[in-house]
């Protein structure tokens, strides 16, 4: 299944990626235009984490083609990712749980020498009062919650124009997983374009411009978020029913 | 007691070094010791050899060591540091053993003398007599403690090794260059194991193989520091140099190496995650 790329901020063509011996991207194509929330949902290792990773340069893709602003990012390290406009919060604990709110808000900022910078960190923490009530306390006393929004913050200092969020509700309770959707459209509505990878396929579905289904790392599905929703077979599939 | 602090001093240099190998690389470099061994030979050339004044041997050493730091992580630690630990302590012995045998091919066994005016000159105060190049180890270890703990929590550079010890693919989200973090630690470890050498040469001799002991003795301090912890190891250094000491002045000179290991073994049993309880990040 071909991804409409026209006007793509984003765009993956028939990419193969994997490590070492194992293949688990198998000619996935996806394009994330510019103002919208797209959301990768699917199956445990069909390739949904795997597929960020390649697009910031963690993991080399063996074949195809992954542009982003019009520019060949396939195989740029990291760092020349980043340096792009591409924010990236894996899954798990990405944080620095022995230094501060404040010290891991820095470290943000780590590749700006600007002066904008503390102007930046304030009004993030006026943003998320929740992270400003524990600005001296080490990161990894914060809830799980607290460290999410803590690590969504700490990518938003570069000022991505693309975020990539991994599993962003992993682990968390309710009420916690409401406010970290709400940040996350909050973000998209000052500009950001967001890629998602989400086990929570409704949840994700709901706030998604539009979704992509990945199975055994091909394309299964793709549509708006309603359709995604509405359909039978991704219904039964991999939003239980 | 004050040779101890003059030992504790000495180990205090090589294991923060190793501590923040450990810490930041997350690597157990075996071949510290002869850092140490050549930062001696370093100054030993400058001072002896090429007749230099003390200050500038002595800084000559860490510059020199500077240098093969940088060498050593862009050729043998950049290649074995995505392999597993056997890897990484195989060719770390290996350098190890190269390095002292080339030291020995290259400067041969006879053990080098480095007196200088000032381990000499003795500090009498009350009856109370040592020389004064142990004054100068005590409050030159000081100030370079003091220095390192400026630089690690201070500067941009510092924060990174900071950031890498506590989370390495957080630091590739926010754009740390870590082969250049790992590298500034490495020349920074070896920086440190070569004025820790300049600093105790004039009271010991200088041989071939001097960094053997001296990397086990340097690991057992990481370890109750509690494995990577840079002020840990620094305190467990102190505690290995004093116990050390008493042990050759009271119970027997020829057992020293061996009670300093049995007291690293009782304090890993009684507080196996170390002395400062488990901490993350050096």
């Amino acid at each position: 299944m071909a991804a409409d790329g026209d006007g793509a901020l984003l765009e993956l063509s028939e990419v193969v990626a994997g490590y070492e011996e194992v293949e688990v991207l198998r000619g996935v194509s996806l394009a994330v235009r510019a103002g919208e929330i797209v959301c990768i949902i699917g199956a445990n290792g069909a390739g949904k984490s795997t597929l960020l990773r390649t697009v910031f340069g963690m993991v080399q893709p063996r074949e195809g083609a992954i542009r982003f602003a019009g520019e060949d990012i396939a195989r740029r390290s990291s760092l020349e990712v980043l340096r792009r406009g591409i924010g990236y919060v894996p899954q798990g604990r990405c944080n620095f749980p022995a230094m501060s709110v404040e010290e891991n808000l820095e470290m943000g900022a780590y590749l700006r020498r600007d002066a904008r910078v503390r102007g930046d960190i304030e009004t993030l923490l006026a943003r998320f009062p929740m992270l400003a009530t524990k600005r001296r306390d080490p990161a990894g006393t914060l809830s799980g919650g607290q460290q999410q929004i803590l690590e969504m913050a700490i990518a938003l200092l570069l000022h991505p124009r693309l975020l990539m969020v991994d599993e962003p509700s992993l682990g968390l309770d309710p009420r916690m997983v409401e406010i970290v959707f709400d940040t996350l459209l909050a973000i998209n509505r000052e500009g950001t374009t967001i890629l998602m990878v989400e086990q929570n396929a409704k949840k994700a579905l709901s706030v998604s411009h539009r979704g992509f289904v990945l199975e055994l790392g091909r394309n299964r599905f793709e549509g708006s978020g309603r359709e995604l929703l509405d359909n039978p077979d991704v219904r039964q599939h991999y939003l239980g029913g | 007691m004050l040779h101890g602090l003059t030992l504790g001093s000495m180990y205090a240099m090589v294991a923060a070094g190793l501590a923040l190998m450990l810490g930041v690389a997350r690597l157990i470099n075996f071949a510290h010791g002869e850092f140490f061994m050549l930062g001696a030979y370093a100054f030993w050339l400058g001072y002896s050899e090429l007749g230099l004044p003390y200050p500038v041997a002595a800084l000559l050493a860490p510059a020199v060591m500077v240098l093969f730091g940088i060498a050593y992580q862009r050729t043998v630690i950049r290649a074995i540091l995505p392999r597993s630990w056997h890897v990484q302590l195989i060719a770390t012995l290996a350098t190890s053993i190269v390095l002292t045998n080339l030291a020995i091919i290259v400067l041969g066994t006879q053990p080098k003398e480095v007196p200088t005016a000032l381990s000499s000159r003795i500090l009498d105060v009350g009856g109370f007599r040592m020389a004064w190049q142990r004054l100068l180890v005590l409050l030159a270890a000081l100030v370079i403690f003091w220095g390192l703990h400026r630089f690690v929590a201070r500067t941009r550079t510092g924060r990174a090794m900071r950031a890498m010890s506590q989370n390495r693919e957080a630091c590739a989200v926010v754009g740390v260059d870590v082969q250049r973090v790992t590298m500034v630690t490495f020349a920074l470890s070896a920086a440190l194991a070569a004025l820790a050498a300049a600093l105790v040469s004039p009271l010991f001799n200088i041989f071939p193989d001097m960094g053997t002991v001296l990397t086990l003795k340097a690991f057992a301090a990481v370890v109750a520091g509690g494995f990577g912890y840079v002020n840990g190891a620094i305190a467990a250094s102190f505690l290995i140099g004093l116990t050390e000491a008493l042990a050759g002045s009271y119970v027997s000179y020829a057992y020293k190496d061996a009670i300093a290991f049995l007291m690293m073994i009782a304090v890993l049993l009684w507080r196996p995650q170390g002395l400062f309880g488990r901490r993350t990040g050096i």
